[in-house]
This record gives structure tokens, sequence and C-alpha cells, in this order.
């Protein structure tokens, strides 16, 4: 009897090994060759003069106190912390709200606060560089036609914001969607004991709702993490608006690619990578493992 | 070696004489199939390419586009690096020549060119092609030597006369926005590394000499590299131009909208301004940059390409003799000058066509644009050289000085800064600098 069962499972086991090997050999090649050559030519130096040569882990020892990546990594990391609370609320206030099927089109408003996700993040940098543009923009032009003072949205402190702005708006739909998905799939049986215990919508979204989105909304949180972490294309793009406050190391990723393209320095580039890399598995590990415990803390209640 | 193999008048086409190849040699290279591949951004070269095809039929051209500026360099570079996947010919701008001459990716096609190669363009021109030992890495194909377009409606309106000197140009500027607080004489954009190195090349400033054998003197903070920086900021403190970045929407809007009275930019200037200003056509005019000295007339240069044959082609006497074709041929040149490429051509001949020299611009008022580009285009200072990593160079103007000029933060400092950061950058890469 155990051997029919076992020879059943290993049939159905290579199976899944089938199903899953398109998959693989295109991870493989296209997301672990490149990790693996990268993390190779982290090792070396190619110099202008001289050519390639091994340098071991200096690469890492110049990242480890190279200050534009530092402060490129506190600035991602305060970016985080400026943006992602305001995104993941707004997002769960949609979800809820459209949710609590009080609202009139809830289909047309899941869709068009989705939208922004559907612009290509270069598209939505050059859009609200227009918007931006201290002489000529549409903001600035509204402003001279209020008599009001025409804000520099990309100097000095208003930078960060002005780009969370952006991002928040690209991303808070495809957040929003993930709520949303997980709402619908909660049943509704306790909602009904809740309203006839007298609870209105907002106690039902506080008391029931939420507790049962954590898990969502720290899947969220950690793709937030990961995206803030790697910013780059919506500063980039923007970079031509503003050279003197987006300037070449704004984020680690922009220090990336300006070391491997404007400087030739694309072992450097590979290491900054990976130091990036590191950061962002220890902030992901971290989120981690608060979700788990505050798993273990709701189960304990 | 040239002079031993010196072939005159024995040639199966009419074609100038070349100065190391035998008659067998080129006759043998230009009646055997071959396709050349041309790496480009200048587009629309099919009527051109087509009179070089006419000449030698069994020659054919590719010209393809990979890219402008950076990515076909880029490409330039895995190609380098991997021995695959490179054309036979490739443009190269002026300020990048001694960075693929330092990965030895362009070929020395002095021995291929004809006798009379140095008499075709602008020594100025050849010298930024040249290397130390009389090599020659390409053909100049377009200049822009710098000149001072202005808004003659906004000159007359406020009673501006066309500035002569670098003091004319502060005193103009401090009266135009004066009268005016909405218009600028100029716009001083914290991005313009290659602007700022352009009034360098016109001031006297020789910022990048090769000693030879990977061996730089490197002196970007010298005098006057502080006297232009300081003339600026001077500017920039008084407020009588603005700092706005350059190459964005805003920029372009300022042009159209009449904010800066003023460019100081290359001669393929007009074509852009025809192209992004379309409101203000008519109203622009042409002159020399001012001077730093009354009576003189010296210019820089801002940008400029040329025709670059790749080392390892199999056909260098075909590439060679296209490109030196392309580039000064009497007839196939001057189309180059046309819609829709308007380059402003490096071939002395095509500069004193008539057609050219004489055309009036209509953007322009009618004024003879071309003229007094070619006037100043024979007072670009001779010897200005660039180093092998022009890239990190603007990035490090940009980074210390472009942010002091326009933060009024000392300059002084700024390029002090720039000057320590450059000599590391070199001393990482391997070579030897001094000052």
């Amino acid at each position: 009897m155990e051997r029919v069962i076992l020879a059943k499972r290993s049939r159905h086991g290579k199976a899944g090994l089938l199903f899953v090997a398109p998959f693989m050999v295109v991870f493989i090649l296209t997301l672990v060759v490149p990790l693996v050559y990268s993390g190779y030519l982290s090792f070396f130096r190619n110099r202008l003069v001289g050519g390639v040569s091994f340098v071991g882990t200096k690469n890492y020892i110049q990242a480890f106190h190279d200050h534009a990546f530092w402060s490129g990594l506190e600035r991602v990391v305060g970016f985080f912390f400026i943006q992602v609370p305001f995104m993941l609320a707004a997002a769960l206030i949609f979800a809820l709200v459209i949710d609590s099927g009080k609202l009139r089109f809830p289909k047309v408003i899941r869709i068009l606060i989705f939208i922004p996700y559907a612009v290509p993040a270069v598209i939505a940098a050059i859009m609200w560089g227009y918007l931006y543009g201290p002489n000529f923009g549409l903001l600035s032009q509204i402003s001279r036609y209020l008599h009001t003072p025409s804000i520099h949205f990309l100097n000095g402190w208003m930078t960060l914001p002005s780009i969370a702005n952006i991002v928040t708006w690209e991303y808070v739909g495809y957040n929003m969607i993930i709520m949303y998905a997980a709402l619908k799939s909660f049943s509704t049986d306790l909602y009904e004991a809740a309203s006839m215990d007298g609870a209105n919508g907002f106690q039902l979204a506080w008391h029931i709702k939420i507790p049962q989105l954590r898990p969502a909304i720290f899947l969220c949180l950690i793709f937030s993490v990961i995206g803030s972490f790697q910013l780059f294309t919506e500063p980039y793009q923007m970079t031509p608006l503003s050279p003197a406050a987006l300037n070449n190391s704004f984020t680690p990723n922009i220090y990336a690619y300006d070391e491997a393209f404007v400087s030739q320095n694309i072992n450097y580039a590979a290491t900054i990578s990976f130091m990036l890399g590191f950061a962002v598995l220890i902030a992901a590990s971290f989120v981690g493992l608060v979700s788990r415990q505050s798993r273990k803390r709701a189960i304990n209640v | 070696m040239a002079a031993s193999l010196l072939c005159v008048g024995i040639s199966l086409q009419p074609a100038s004489a070349a100065s190391s190849v035998t008659a067998s040699d080129f006759a043998k290279a230009m009646n055997t199939p071959t396709t050349l591949t041309y790496w480009t951004w200048v587009p629309g070269l099919n009527k051109a390419i087509a009179l070089f095809e006419k000449r030698y039929p069994k020659i054919k051209v590719n010209a393809i586009n990979v890219g402008q500026g950076g990515p076909h360099y880029q490409k330039l570079r895995v190609g380098a690096t991997s021995g695959k996947g490179l054309p036979d010919l490739a443009q190269i701008e002026f300020q990048y020549v001694p960075a693929f001459t330092q990965i030895g990716l362009l070929l020395d096609i002095a021995p291929y060119v004809s006798k009379t190669f140095k008499t075709k363009f602008e020594a100025w021109t050849i010298s930024q092609v040249s290397g130390p030992k009389g090599q020659i890495y390409g053909v100049p194909q377009d200049t822009g030597p710098m000149g001072m377009l202005y808004r003659k409606d906004i000159f007359d309106k406020y009673g501006i006369a066309v500035p002569k000197t670098w003091a004319d140009f502060a005193a103009a500027a401090a009266k135009l926005h004066a009268a005016d607080p909405t218009v600028y004489l100029a716009n001083f954009g914290p991005n313009e590394a290659d602007v700022a190195t352009s009034f360098g090349w016109q001031a006297g400033a020789r910022p990048f000499k090769s000693l030879g054998n990977n061996s730089y003197k490197i002196n970007v903070d010298d005098p006057v590299a502080q006297k232009i920086a300081k003339y600026w900021a001077g500017l920039v403190s008084a407020g009588t131009v603005s700092t706005d970045p350059a190459w964005n929407n805003d920029w372009f809007a300022g042009f159209d909208k009449g904010k800066y009275a003023t460019w100081l930019t290359g001669a393929w200037g007009p074509l852009f301004l025809a192209g992004q200003a379309k409101d203000t056509a008519g109203l622009w005019r042409a002159a020399p940059l001012p001077q730093w000295s009354a009576g003189q007339s010296v210019s820089g240069n801002r940008g400029g390409s040329s025709t670059a044959v790749i080392k390892g082609t199999k056909n260098p006497i075909a590439a060679a003799t296209f490109a030196e074709f392309l580039n000064s041929d009497p007839i196939a040149t001057p189309l180059l000058s046309q819609a829709p490429q308007l380059l402003f051509p490096a071939s002395s001949a095509a500069l004193h066509a008539p057609a050219f020299l004489n055309a009036k611009v209509a953007f322009f008022g009618g004024q003879q644009a071309n003229k007094v580009f070619v006037a100043i285009n024979k007072t670009v200072a001779k010897d200005f050289a660039w180093s092998p990593f022009t890239d990190q160079v603007y990035q490090e103007w940009q980074n210390d000085v472009g942010v002091a000029i326009t933060g009024k933060t000392d300059v002084v400092a700024a390029l002090a800064t720039e000057q320590g950061n450059i000599l590391k950058y070199a001393l990482d890469q391997g070579f030897t600098v001094s000052k």
C-alpha cells in the first residue's frame, strides 16, 4: 500500500518539475546568471590603464567608506518613511470604502485609482516633470494666475516629498488592489453578526476588516520596502529639471548607474548594487520578523 | 613609411591619391564587393551614400542609427570589450576621440586618406582628430564654433547694443534685467559643463595635455578657469542672468516665450532654435561671442563630430575612402548642410560654397548667418585637447562648479575640489598625472 502511494507521489513530483521547468530556465538565465556574474565582477577592477585585475574585497571596503553610497541609502530610507505610510493608509482607506458597498460606481472608481499604475514610470516622470516645471510648468502657471508664489518643487527640502508624491500616485492603486482582493476573500458571516449587534461601517472596518487584512498589509509593506530602497526611475528621469538637487548619487541605484555608465566603473557599480541588495534583504527580513511577531500576538490574544 | 609608398596619378577612379596605399591595393579594395557598416545618428545620409556607391559600385554602405550619444558610445564600448559586433565606421564626437583612442578602438587612417587631406579642413579641426605622432583618428564631419545668437527685437526695444566684450555683456545684462525683470540676457545652466568648457577654450584654458605614455597634465582650476567662473558667478549674484537647468521642457519654453535674450552656443544652435522656438522665427541674429579684450577675435567650439574607422575592420581602405568622401566631396558633403541634417560642415570647401556661405537664413530675418559662423570658425583656437574621460570631467564640473556658481558659494574652492576629484579619478584609473 505504501509503495503505491510513494510511486504516485514521485510521478506527481516529476510532472510538477516539468511544469516549473520553463519558468526555472528563464529565471536562471535572466536572474541567477546575471546576479552571479555581477557578484563575480564586484571582486575585480577594470582601469582605463592596466585593464582588469583581481582586487578581492577592496571594492566592498571602498563602498563601506563611501559617503555618496551611505547618503543615498539614508535618503531612500527617509523616502520610505515619508512615502509608504501615506500610500498604504490611502490604499487601505480606498479599499475599505470600495468594499463597504456604499459607493456608487465602485468598479469605475477602482479602475480610475488603478490607472496610474498602468502608466510607465518614465512617462509618469516626464508628465510630472512638466507639472513641476518652475517657470512654465502647469502648476506654476496656475499659481501665477492666482497670484500666489510659485513653489520650486524639486528644490531643497521639497525634493523628496515631490518625488514621493509621484510614486504614491503611481502605486496607491496597486496596493489598493492587493488589499481589496484580500477583503473580497473574507467571509461575510462576521459582518452580518456585527451588524446585528449594531456595528456601523466604520466599526466594521476598524474592528473586523483591518485586523484580518494584516497579512495583506505586511505584503504591501515588503513590496514597498523593496521598491523604495530601489528608487531610480522617477528622480533619474527628472534630473535635467533640477540637476543640483537630483545629483548623481541621489539614490544608491542612481549612484550605481552613474558609476557604470559615466565613470565607466562597472565593477564598482556591481559592488554598490550588492550593498544595496544586502540593505534591502535586512530591511525586508525585519519587516517579515515584525509581521510574524504581530501574527503570534494576534493568535495569543 | 609613407614616403616609400607614394603613388601619383595612377588611380583607377577620379579620387585624390591616397598617401600610403599603392594604386593596385586601392583598386583591389574598391573593386571587391564590400559592405560597410556605419553607426551614426545623423539622419538622411542616403543621398550622399548613393553618390559614393555610384562612384564605387562594388562598395555598399549601411548607415545605422544605434542610438544618440550615450547609448551609441555604450554599444561601441561593449563591442570593444567583446571584440564582436563592431561596425566598420562610427560617428565619434570630438570630445570623445581621446576616450576611444585610449581603449584602442579607432584606426589610424593616415595611411589611407588622400595626400591633400589636411588641406580640406580648418587646422583646429584636424588637431581634434589627430594623435601625437601624426595619426589621424577620424575625418571631421561637422563643428560647432561658438557664437552669440541674440533677439534683435528685445535688444532694439530696450536700446541694448550688441556686446563686443564680456564687460559689455555684463553691463548689458544689468541694463536689460533692470528694464524688464522677466527677461534675462542669458541663461547659465548649472548642467552645461560643455558650455563652460567652450568658454574656457575661447579664453585660453587648456585643462588637459597628453604627455604620452598614459601621462597627463591636468589643470582644470588654472587662472583662466577661475576668471570665467568668477565672471559668471558675478552675473548670477547680481541676478542679471538666470540659472535654469538646460535641456528640459522649461528651458525650451524659455526661448519660445522670450525669457532669454541671447543664446551662447555653437553654429548648430540655429537649427535647434528653428525647431524648438518656432514662435520667435525671424527675430534672432547671429554675432561673434563677446571677447575678453576689445578688438580680439577668438572663439571656442561646442560639439562637432568626426567619422572614424574602427580598428579591426576588414576593409580599412574602403572605410577610410568613404569617410573622406562623405565629409569632403564637393557634391556629397554640401548635402549634409541641407535638411534634414543642417550640419555646420567641417569641410572648408563646403563652408565656402557660395550657396552655403551667402545663404540668407529666414530664421535669422534674412541675415547671412552662415557667413558669421564661417568667420567665427576660423578663429577657434587650435590646441585645445580633451581628456580620455570627458563624461567624468563634465560630471565633476556639474557637481562642484555648476552647483557653486548657481548656488552662490565659493567658486574658487569649488574649482579646487573639481581639480582634486579629477586628479583622484585619473590616478585611480592608472594614469600618471601632473599639474
